[in-house]
Formats: C-alpha cells, structure tokens, sequence
C-alpha cells in the first residue's frame, strides 16, 4: 500500500515560512540607538533594510510504501543534480547489547561490508570506490544506520551491493578478528578524548547500567569479549525486513525506487528479536563527576538532566524554549559565557531524544580557572527561567520565527535531506512529521515555552559532568558544597 | 582509512573559526595532460553545469551571481585577500582575531552581528585561512537585503564601531578556541608543529591561521585599525551570491549599498620564500594520546599548479578503501597501523602533502616508521592501475556534485575560485584537472614530490602535552 501525503496537507504547508495571514517578522533592531557622528547621517543605513513577502516553501512530498518482503520504503523525490541518498535503518541498536558485550551491535553492522555475496572484502571496497558510492554503517542507541551517498546512474548498482551485505554477508573469521581490533583501538584512543569522555560519562551518571546508559561504540574490554559466533547471531537477530526501513531520497522517482529495491531484496525474510534494556537508575543530581586530564588548560563540561524521549509531549514546547536559552549562538547561555565573561569558545543548551529517554545538557568548553565560575552561570541562567527571567515575548517571537525561516535550508541538499527523512523511522515519527512541524512549531505559545521551562530551572536536579583537571578542580567544587564524585576512564562512577 | 578528497578544502563554518586546511591557489592549470595510456574509462559523472555572471563595480570590487530557484533562499558570501599569511612578525593569530572583531558590531549596527540572522533563521559566519578571510550568510529570499546591508556597513565603518573591551573580550575567545581546538584535542597541534618544521623562519606559512597566545596578548587597538585600511576595501574583496534572488535587482541593490565604498588597493600577495632544499628531518611531540602517530609531510606545488590534482587523486590510491596501497599493507594486511590518511593541502604560495598513520595498540613507533617507509616506497614504485585511477577519478568527479549543491557551498566554491584564479567561472576547468590527468602523470608527481630523504617526520607519543617539540638527531 502506498501512502501519499493528501494534497491538503501539502497545501497548507505552502505557507510555510510566512504564513499568509502575517507579514514577515521584523529584523531585529539594534538594542542601542547609533552613536552620534560628526557626518550627516547616511539614509540607507538609517534602518535595518524591511523584508519583502516570503516566497513559498513546500517540502519534497513524502511516499511511504510496504514492501513484499514486509520493510518499508521512504521517498522523497528532490534534486536537478543526479545524487542520490539511501538508507536502510534497523530499527536494533545499541541499547540491546547485552551486559559485558557492548559494542556488539556495532560490530554486527560493521561486518556487513567485510564480504558479501561473491565478492570478499577487499572487491567489495573496490567496487564501492568504482561506482563513487560512499558507504557506512552507523549504530546509535536504537538503531543500525546503512547508508549509501550515490549517483543516479550508479543507483540500481549499488543498491545489488547492499542487498548481498545484508542477505548474504560473508563474515570471516579474519575479517572479524581486523574490525574487532580496529574498535579497541578506537574505544582506546576515545580515552585521551575530552569530549567522548564527557558523552561517555553523561550517559553512565543519567541512565546507570539501563538504556542508553552505556556507549553503542563499547569499551575496549567489551568488544575483548565478543565472539564471532555472538556477531553472527546478532547479524540475524538485527539485519531482518520486518522493521526495517529503506530511504531514498534525490535523483529517483518513488515508482523507480521502489521497483529497485523490490528486485534486489524481494524474497529476503527473517524476524526482529532483540529488546533493548529496560530503564537504569540516573546518579543523584546537585554533584561534580569528574574525569581526570591532569594539567588540562580547559574543563569540557556538560550540565545535565534527564528528559523525555523523542516521543515526548512537551517535545516542541522544549524546542522553542531551549532556542533563546542554548540553542541559538545569541541565546542567553553563549552570550554571557562567551561574549560576555570571555571564558569559552562557545556554549550550547541541547536536547538530545532517544527512543525511550532524553537528557537536557548545556555543554561547554571553558577556561580551566574558570569552570566553577562557568557552572554557576549556565545553572543561574537555567534557574532564572523560572524566577527573575523568565522567557519573554521577544524571545519567544525570535525563537519561532528563526525556527520557521530557517526551515526551507534543511531540505537543501540530498544528503541532509536523506537524513532527515531517515530521522523519521528511527524516531517513530509520521510521514506527515516534515509537513505538520512547522505547525507544531508555531502552536508552541509564550505561556507554553515558560511552562516548559519548569522542570528545567532547579539547580539541584542537574549533575555536572566534567573532564578536567581533578585535583584542580574538586577543592573548587567542594567550595560550592558540591560533592565530587571520580569518573574513571571509561566514564563509570566507582562501584 | 580516511577520505581524502581535500582538493579544493573550504574549511568548516563554525563560529568565526580559522580553517586548517585552507583553500588552495592560484595559477592557471599547467601543461595539457597527456592522454591516458590505459584506455580511459567512462565518466559516470560530468561536471556539473553553472551559470556564473561575474564582474567588477567602478570600485574595483569583484561581484559574482549564480541564481538558483530550488530552495527559496540567498547565500552571501564576501573574501577578503589577506589571511594568516600576510601578517607581520609578531603578530601571528591577528586575521583571525580580526575576523572575530567584524562580528562585533559596526557603526550603524552596533552589536553582535549573529543578532539580526539568527531570528529569521539564517546562517552567518566566517573564517580565516593563510590565504583569505571569508565571512558568509543565507538568509530566507526575501531577506536577501539584509546581508547586504550589515556587510557594506562594517567594510565601511568597523572602526568606528570598534573598542577595547570588544578586542579584549574577543582575544579571550580566541584564546579559548585555540585551548579547544589545539591544545586538548589529541593531535591538535599536528598542523601548527608541521608549519613550523616545514618552512622556515619568515615564511607565510610558519604558522597556522590560530596565531601565539603571546601574540595575540600583544594586538592593540591601532593594529586592528591599520589592518582594516590596509585590507579591507572592495579592490581587496570579492562577493558572490547564489540562489534565489532575480538578477536584475541583486545587481542594483549591491551597487547601492558597496558603489561608493572608495576602492582602496589590492594587497600584494605575500611572497613566498624559496622553497627550502629540505633536508629529512624527524621531530618527537609528547601529547596526551593512547596511540602513538606518524606525520610525514612534504613539500608540492600550489592548488592548480602541475601535479595538484595528480597528488589528489594519489592520496586515493594510497588511503581510500581497503585495497589501497597503504591502508592495504599498513592496516588490512600487516595490521601495524589502526589507520592511515594522506592529504594534499593546496594551497596559493606552495602546498604541503601529509601522510598520516596511527599505530595499532601494541606497534611501537620503531616498528611503524620503518614499516611505513618501506610501504610507501612500494607503493610509489608503479603507476595507478587502470582499475585505481577510475576509482579515484570517479570519487573527484562525483564531489564536484556536492560542492555545487547547497548556496552556501557553493558561494565558498565560487569565491575560492576567484581568489586563485581571478574567474569565479573555473568548475569546468578544475573538474578537467581530475578528469585528464593520467596514471603516468599521477606517478611523475609522486616520485617527483613525495621523496622520503626530504620528509620531516614528527612522531606524536604519548607523554606530557605541551611539552616542547623535540629535534631528533639523525
């Protein structure tokens, strides 16, 4: 069955940008009036130069369809360059590796390309490289991401590739032993990195040994302790049509995608069976974790809390407050930290939404000497949300109106285009998700965005997870009455 | 193994950062290639096709247009000639904290310049490299006036606008991106270590875009002031825009707000000292790093000039995929290396080639530097094969697709081609430089270039950061 979006939808999102029944949002003005000057005042710059009416933007029509073989296929139809973007999305990530053995859904996709059909690795890698075909595969906390950047002509070709990778990978013992090595490796080198140190950490303080509570990539040990023979279970328990989705998107009608993908996978059968982990314990908030770089220059913080996940109700209503808060390079948090106090390069307020939670983290690269001083300013920012500064009008104008003007640059090229649409499937999201966004958007009122600040301004209820210079740092901390509590390498609390 | 396609790098937007791949040069496309030996292979691609309108104002300011309709938005972007290379002993870091200052307000709009963009959704950034300084913007169409009137704005009254706490707050960030950008990233200092090994004292390009903190300490208020008279008029600048705008009033309107800016003078372009008779040389980095990585660099031809693009398109044959030559032996085969990149880095004056390769845990920095060099003599004794260059012609070809895609790229696109060559109208060219060049010519540049007896090679290990660069003796 295909389904296409109605004709009405897509029509009242033609106003997308300006909507019809409102002028064009002002450009901000100045704060402060211009400073006098001895030249009689120039009449072109008396005035920040009036928007003209918005031309029309209406996102590339959404199909979605059911494949013979029970996956789904997503398609946009974009683009007068010939490139093309697929993905083929496992709805299985990282969240289902067992205890001890995480990374183990990473390396199940990871081999996919080491070997498929009649080629071994290395003519699969030459064939690849000889169709201009950029593969990878990604694996987030719930899902396995195969993506191919193409060219029209070479479309039908490589999508063969990726049929015999997941219909019939080779998965050497060899090629298995490499990909292990090459991600202890990584999970090694991360180490001497603050900011995977920082990830790694706020996942661990907000989420314990539960979901998302542990990094999809693993740590060296655990991908120590993984076996082929797991990485061939989890390949057939993870690579199946039931759940998946293909995305294409760019230079191929939905007719000629879908055919495409019929021929090469029609016939491909097998059962989802992984679950990911039920909810872990968060660590208690109002405390410093912190990750020891001795002698670092700077401290790579982030201020965290959990929030709901992808799914949540409040999702734009956070959207929009965050924006005027951490979201935006002018919003309150970078102003004062960076152009303001001059203690970091740049500060950023983000959620982050998985399948079944989310965290709220304002994330930071500050002057060492001055990372107290920092954390106190981000929570007294985040505290005055709800006492002496809540969102104001202005604020919550700018942040609807950025949110919808910027919108039409999101569907610029085939690649952010193919993401975006592959967004939809990972995140249980609608097929008229693209075209009902800007509404949500614009329902989120000023009442609303203050309203979702609340469970965001208490001080208390957020942990601060650092990779820093300890010895330096704790006595700070300790001043502020914060408890420190040691991270070790890998980002875990000591048992 | 790392993807190499860097022959025309742009550097990343982030917010008013410096690039450390900077875009490349000057000089027409050398000698016509040679016609492959091997029977060339079909393109599964063409150039893409681009109407570019360019020309000058009585100013002497470069203006170039390229309309396009599919997305109803406008990308600016202007350049400005003068990057990290031009500025004076001393002041190293100065274009760049420079590019930050443009973002602090001008005369008529004295406040932060990301204010006006970021509640219509637009973009607006900048960055610097040795060779230029770019800021850009898109906007919504409709909005197409504003980027116009804030940029002619601070070309015309930034010092009027400029004060000591804004240079004060400003160096204090740019001491931070260098801190986060450089000094706790494992690696960070790799291209700032390899200017200083490569060319030698008074140089352009001794240093990086990012400058000293004690030269940036010592920037005041009338360097800032001199830089701008010096650098910053329309015979020194360029300015595309791409999108959807009509091409009638976009000409009107930049004649309106830039006309009557007095031109000022084209900089002359800093002269690059002869390039030095290398001898081999090999430096030991302490940095806080798990595994230990080799940096070879060698010096090549500027962005266009004979051997470019070959050099490119060897740095797919010896790094891209798992049969290639060096990830083959280093990493797949004899499992020394975790990984292994190579990269041109074109550039106006000269360019420098660089080898890049982490060691597997367990390999000590011994055992890989003999390996590497003795691959990388393997690899440089025999032609591309027929099946090599294809797959390295073909990943070229297919990136001038995504270059051209998005305004903003390629604004960027079109204005580095005006830097380097005068004519923002070069696609054609660039893309002929890939699609000609030929298995001999791709093994003349690297037997020609990349000569292990004048490599500096600078070993990254593991120790204390920040310790200084130690000389090894042979």
């Amino acid at each position: 069955m295909t389904t296409r979006l109605s004709l009405l939808s897509l029509l009242a999102l033609s106003c997308l940008t300006a909507c019809s029944s409102k002028a064009p949002p002002p450009i901000k003005a100045a704060p402060e009036p211009p400073k006098p000057t001895a030249a009689p005042p120039d009449p072109r710059y008396q005035a920040l130069p009036t928007p003209k009416s918005a031309r029309p933007f209406t996102p590339p029509a959404v199909s979605q369809t059911e494949l013979s073989f029970g996956s789904t296929l997503w398609h946009q139809s974009v683009g007068d360059l010939p490139l093309v973007s697929v993905h083929l999305i496992f709805p299985t990530g990282g969240s289902s590796d067992p205890v001890g053995k995480e990374g183990l859904t990473l390396l199940a996709a990871d081999m996919l390309d080491e070997g498929a059909g009649t080629r071994d690795a290395l003519a699969l890698s030459d064939e690849l490289g000889r169709l201009a075909t950029d593969y990878s595969a990604s694996t987030g906390i719930d899902y396995v991401l195969l993506s191919m950047a193409t060219l029209e002509d070479t479309f039908d070709e490589s999508l063969a590739l990726l049929a015999d990778m997941v219909r019939r990978p080779k998965m050497s013992k060899d090629e298995f032993e490499r990909r292990r090595a090459h991600h202890v490796a990584t999970a090694k080198a991360a180490l001497a990195d603050p900011n995977s140190r920082v990830s790694a950490g706020l996942h661990h303080v907000l989420f314990g040994d539960g979901y998302a509570g542990s990094p999809s990539s693993g740590v060296a040990q655990s991908l120590g302790a993984i076996q082929l023979i797991d990485v061939k279970a989890q390949v057939r328990k993870v690579a199946v049509p039931e759940g998946a989705h293909f995305v294409v998107a760019g230079k191929i009608g939905a007719a000629a995608a879908q055919a495409a993908v019929e021929k090469h996978f029609a016939g491909w059968k097998g059962k989802r069976t992984p679950r990911p982990r039920t909810a872990g314990t968060a660590l208690p908030g109002g405390q410093a974790y912190i990750m020891d770089f001795p002698g670092a220059p700077q401290s790579s913080l982030a201020v965290t809390m959990p929030a709901g996940p992808a799914s949540d109700p409040n999702f734009f209503r956070e959207l929009v407050m965050n924006e005027r808060v951490g979201g935006a390079f002018t919003g309150r948090i970078n102003m004062n930290l960076r152009e303001e106090k001059g203690y970091t390069y740049g500060a950023y307020g983000i959620f982050r939404r998985y399948r079944q939670a989310g965290y709220y983290a304002v994330m930071s690269s500050v002057i060492s000497e001055s990372t107290t001083a920092s954390v106190q300013e981000i929570l007294r920012e985040l505290s005055d949300l709800c006492q002496s500064r809540p969102l104001t009008e202005v604020e919550h104008q700018e942040a609807v109106a950025g949110l919808l003007l910027g919108y039409p640059r999101e569907f610029a090229t085939v690649d952010t285009l193919g993401l975006k649409l592959a967004s939809l499937p990972i995140y249980e999201r609608p097929a008229d998700y693209l075209v009902t966004w800007p509404k949500n958007v614009e329902a989120v009122s000023l009442a609303d965005a203050q309203a979702a600040a609340r469970p965001y301004c208490t001080p208390a209820n957020y942990r601060v997870v650092i990779a820093g210079d300890r010895e330096k740092l704790a006595p700070e901390f300790a001043k502020l009455g914060m408890t420190v509590v040691p991270l070790d390498q890998d980002g875990l609390p000591p048992k | 193994m790392t993807a190499t396609l860097c022959g025309l790098s742009l550097g990343l937007p982030s917010h008013a950062q410096t690039t450390s791949s900077p875009t490349g040069v000057s000089a027409p496309p050398a000698a016509v290639p040679v016609p492959a030996a091997a029977p060339a292979p079909a393109p599964r691609s063409q150039a893409p096709a681009l109407a570019v309108t360019q020309y000058e104002l009585r100013n002497g300011l470069t203006v170039m247009l390229s309309e396009d309709h599919r997305v109803p938005t406008v990308a600016f972007e202007i350049v400005y000639l003068v990057g990290s290379a031009y500025e004076r002993s001393g002041r190293t870091g100065f274009a760049h904290l420079f590019e930050h200052l443009m973002f602090q307000g001008s005369l008529n709009y004295d406040h932060d310049y990301f204010t006006p963009f970021e509640p219509i959704g637009g973009e607006v950034n900048g960055t610097t490299s040795s060779d230029r300084t770019n800021y850009f913007e898109e906007v919504p169409s409709n909005y197409a006036e504003l980027p116009l009137w804030l940029e002619s704005d601070r070309l015309r009254t930034l010092p009027d606008a400029l004060t000591k706490e804004k240079l004060d707050n400003q160096r204090d960030v740019v001491r931070n991106e260098r801190r986060q950008r450089y000094e706790i990233a494992p690696y960070g200092m790799d291209q700032w270590y390899l200017s200083e090994t490569m060319y030698p004292p008074g140089h352009p390009y001794r240093h990086t875009p990012i400058g000293s903190h004690e030269d940036l300490e010592r920037a005041t208020l009338e360097d800032v002031r001199e830089f701008f008279r010096t650098y910053y008029a329309p015979k020194n600048a360029g300015l595309v825009v791409v999108g959807d705008f009509d091409m009638a009033d976009m000409k009107a309107q930049i004649d309106r707000y830039f006309g009557d800016i007095p031109a000022g003078r084209r900089a002359p372009v800093p002269q690059a000292l002869p390039a030095p008779t290398q001898q081999k040389a090999h430096y030991v980095a302490e940095d806080q790093v798990e595994l230990s990585r080799i940096y070879l660099g060698f010096h090549t031809p500027p962005l266009f000039a004979a051997g470019d693009a070959e050099l490119d398109l060897l740095s797919s044959v010896l790094v891209d995929g798992k049969s290639s030559r060096l990830f083959h032996s280093l990493v797949y085969d004899q499992k020394l290396a975790k990984d292994v990149s190579a990269y041109q880095i074109s550039q106006r004056l000269t360019s420098m080639y660089v080898i890049e390769v982490t060691a597997a845990p367990g390999t000590t920095v011994a055992e890989l530097a003999i390996a590497l060099e003795r691959e990388l003599s393997v690899a440089l004794e025999t032609p591309p094969t027929a099946a090599e260059l294809e797959r390295a012609k073909n990943a070229y070809k297919k990136d001038f697709y995504g270059r051209v895609e998005g305004y903003s790229s390629r604004a960027g696109l079109l204005g580095a081609y005006f830097l380097h060559t005068g004519k923002a109208d070069y696609i054609q060219a660039d893309y002929q430089r890939y699609d000609t060049a030929t298995a001999a010519g791709v093994h003349a540049a690297a037997r020609q270039y990349l000569k292990l007896d004048r490599a500096v090679r600078i070993d990254f290990v593991p120790g204390k950061r920040g310790t200084p660069l130690k000389a090894v003796t042979p």
